[in-house]
This record gives C-alpha cells, structure tokens and sequence, in this order.
C-alpha cells in the first residue's frame, strides 16, 4: 500500500458529529489518515477528499497521546468512551506500516483508560492484530455488503469470503467483532444476498460464541448532495445505477431510500439475524444490534429501542 | 422534444434528469417514453395551455420515477381529504417525504376530531405519527 508520512496539524480525535434527529451513541472518531484507498464508488470520502493525492498517515503520535491522556486518562478522565479508527479511513488497510494500532495497544498498557477502540475494515489485513496485548479493548469491525456489491463498488476490497474468514480468525485470536451491514443496496436479491452472507457466517461459526459478537450494525446507503453530484457527473454505469432508486432528503442533509424501503429492508434483515444469530439474552439483542445513522423515528418502525 | 409547453428553470432540469433516469431505469430510449402511458395525451392535449402541460407532465414524470414515494403521498391526500370532509380539519406533512414523525393538524381545535382516524393514519405507512 502507497502512502506519505505526514504531520497532523489539527486535533487527532473529534466528536463523531451525527446530523440532526440523528440516533447517537457519543463516540469520538480518530482520525490518523488523510484518505482512504480502497476508493469504494460510493464512499463519502470521495465527496470530501476532492484532490486525488496519495494517503498520507499522520505519525506524530505524541501528539495523539496527549489528546488521549486529556480525553480519557486517569486523571479527569471520561469514562465509558468509545473511539472509532475506521470513519476517515480503513483502520487496518495501512498496517503494519501505519504503527497505529501498535502505539494504541501502548497507550492502553500504560493509562489502562476506560475506553473501547473500534477497527473499522474492509480488508482481511489482521497479522497486526495477532501480538497486540489489550485484545479487551478492542473491537474489530467488518464492513459486509454481498460479493456482487463488493464487485461493482469496492474494488481495492477483500472478497466477503476472505472478510469472514478473518473475522472468525480474530474471534480465535480473541477479539470481539462488528458486524457492519453497510451500505446495504436496494436490489431485486438483497434478502437472498445477505441470507447467503449469514448462512457463510454460520458455516463459519461466526455465531457459536454470541459474547464474541460486539455488536451488529445495520445502514442503508445514504449520499451527500456533493457525491451524488459527482457520480451524475462521472456518468459512470454503476455509478449512475444505485442512484436511480428512490432517495430523498432526510433531516440531517443526507439523502436515503424513501422512508418505506429502507424501513422494510431493515425489518426484513432484522428477521433474518434472529433466525441466525442466537442472543440468548433479550437485553443483548436491543444493545447489540443497532441502525448506524439513521433518526429515531426509523427505529421506532423498525421494532428497536434506543 | 417539448413543443407548446411552459416548464420553469427547475422543472426543465428536473425533467430533463428524470427522463434521462426513467429511459435508463426502464432500458428504453428518450423517445419511447413518450410513448409512455400519459404523457402523448398531455403533449396532444389542445385543450391544455402551456403552463398547465408543463406542470401535469412534471407530476406525471415524478410519478414514474419515483413510484413507491408518489404512491404513498398520493394515498396520504386522499386520507387527509376524507378526514377534511369527515371533520374540518386540514392534514399537513412537515416534510412531504414522510421524513418526520408528525403530522401538523389545523385548526388544532379539531386534533380530537382527527384523533379518533389514528388507526387509518398509522396504517398508511405503518408508522406511529404525533398529531401536532
């Protein structure tokens, strides 16, 4: 993987900003690089980064200690924080190179802070993970669409086949796991698509142990005004075909399906997930499984609580 | 390709990439959607004036492209005509688009009126909407 070293000027950990009416967790995204280079065709980094430039991962680590001691150190500290490393970039892609997930393992040793770091991939880069000492601490998250999606738009991906297997494989290790069912596109065979992504996963025992499950995170596709803009400009075919579905503004200025398909989309994968995965606890499936990014009155028509 | 017909600014470019939507969506080319159901009456309608094919060839064309959220908008008027009639009360969506959970009623005085059709509104699209 190509990329610069580089100096991060501004902070390193922000407030994940959830736009209006938008379900919230409080999580705080680290950002360590400045792009992303899997250059998935609907990814809003695409409306964002409009230079085409190299990544460049920001190494003055120094720096991030600080802002992590004065974020969530021992002293004044805020308890209970949850750290996303994968929203700006993919939190495996640039490892071992990046030395990020290293310095965090480090930093966990040393302050023992209250805190939960989520690696957000869509690769099966996890040798890093093998040596790391704080596995706890640590959730590792896969990105899961269907292989004819990651065919059509991610195409610096790993396969969904070499996706789970690395996901069982940090199970092993002993790591928690995300599943991310995002984006999920609109078409004629998504619920037989993503039966076929849990049938894999069970195979894969991917299910056998629900404490080895984090968390499940369901998110239709949703753009912003600039990216749809640019794919209409690109004019390229698969580009201009996942917008010709119904997409309407919602109150956080994003667009997504009209209310009634992506409510039905998710009722329908909800079903499917009960069917597959076993939380013996009723608590573990309203704290387990979440809609990322979506407003409350969504959740309420999908059956969740939040 | 629209002769004797008045489109605003947005219209026109509405229009212009809905057709080009609709031809791609429905893998037929520009000319055969004028042969689409509706739209050669309204182009051959003489009775119309220009204005008034613009707009009906606007709707019509928001329909075809968007036929599951103009389905549901349409079945909401109807709904809101028949508790106008039945109660007085008028039916407001604050985003047209159903991207809200209220529905604003006026004059409020009738919000008992209109409370006793929540089961047919909460049916519309299954929702549980607050009456405002």
């Amino acid at each position: 993987m190509s990329f610069e070293y580089l100096t991060r000027k501004n902070t390193f950990i922000k407030k994940y900003e959830y736009g209006e009416n938008i379900v919230g967790f409080g999580e705080y995204v680290l950002r360590f690089a400045s792009s992303c280079p899997l250059g998935c065709l609907y990814c809003y980094l695409r409306d964002v980064n409009k230079q085409k430039h190299e990544p460049k991962i920001y190494t003055n680590f120094e720096m991030l200690r600080k802002e992590l001691i004065e974020l969530c150190g021992p002293v004044n500290g805020k308890r209970n924080l949850y750290l996303n490393a994968g929203e700006n970039t993919d939190s495996l892609v640039f490892e071992p190179q990046a030395g990020i997930i290293k310095f965090l393992d480090e930093f966990i040793s040393e302050f023992k802070p209250d805190l939960m770091i989520e690696l957000r991939t869509k690769t099966d880069n996890i040798p890093s993970l093998r040596s790391m000492v704080n596995k706890h601490k640590f959730i590792i998250s896969f990105s899961l669409s269907p292989q004819s999606v990651i065919d059509k738009y991610e195409p610096g991906t790993a396969s969904l086949e070499k996706r789970l297997d690395a996901m069982r494989e940090c199970q092993t290790m002993g790591y928690s796991v995300g599943f991310r069912f995002e984006p999920i596109i609109n078409s004629g065979q998504l619920i037989k698509e993503y039966k076929k992504i849990l049938e894999i996963s069970d195979e894969k025992l991917l299910f056998k142990n629900p404490e080895k499950i984090h968390s499940i995170g369901l998110s239709c596709i949703r753009w912003t005004k600039g990216l749809m803009k640019k794919i209409r400009e690109e004019g390229s075919v698969d580009g201009s075909e996942l917008l010709l579905d119904e997409f309407v503004l919602c109150p956080d200025k994003k667009f997504r399906y009209f209310r009634v398909i992506r409510t039905n989309i998710y009722r329908r994968i909800l079903s499917l997930l009960h069917d597959f995965v076993k939380l013996d606890n009723p608590a573990d499936k309203s704290d387990k499984i979440f809609l990322s990014t979506e407003p409350a009155y969504i959740w309420q028509d999908c059956g969740l609580d939040f | 390709m629209f002769k004797d017909i008045h489109l605003t600014h947005t219209q026109s470019l509405m229009v212009k990439r809905w057709l080009e939507e609709i031809a791609r969506k429905k893998q037929i080319k520009h000319e055969r959607i004028l042969q689409l159901p509706g739209i050669k009456d309204i182009l051959n309608d003489k009775r119309l004036s220009p204005h008034q094919k613009g707009d009906k060839l606007y709707n019509l064309l928001y329909r075809i492209r968007y036929p599951v959220l103009s389905g549901y908008q349409d079945k909401f008027k109807k709904l809101a005509n028949h508790i106008y009639h039945k109660t007085g009360a008028k039916l407001r969506l604050p985003d047209p688009c159903f991207e809200c959970n209220e529905i604003i009623v006026e004059p409020k005085e009738k919000l008992p009126d209109v409370k006793k059709f929540k089961k047919q509104i909460d049916s519309l699209i299954d929702w549980k909407p607050i009456l405002k």
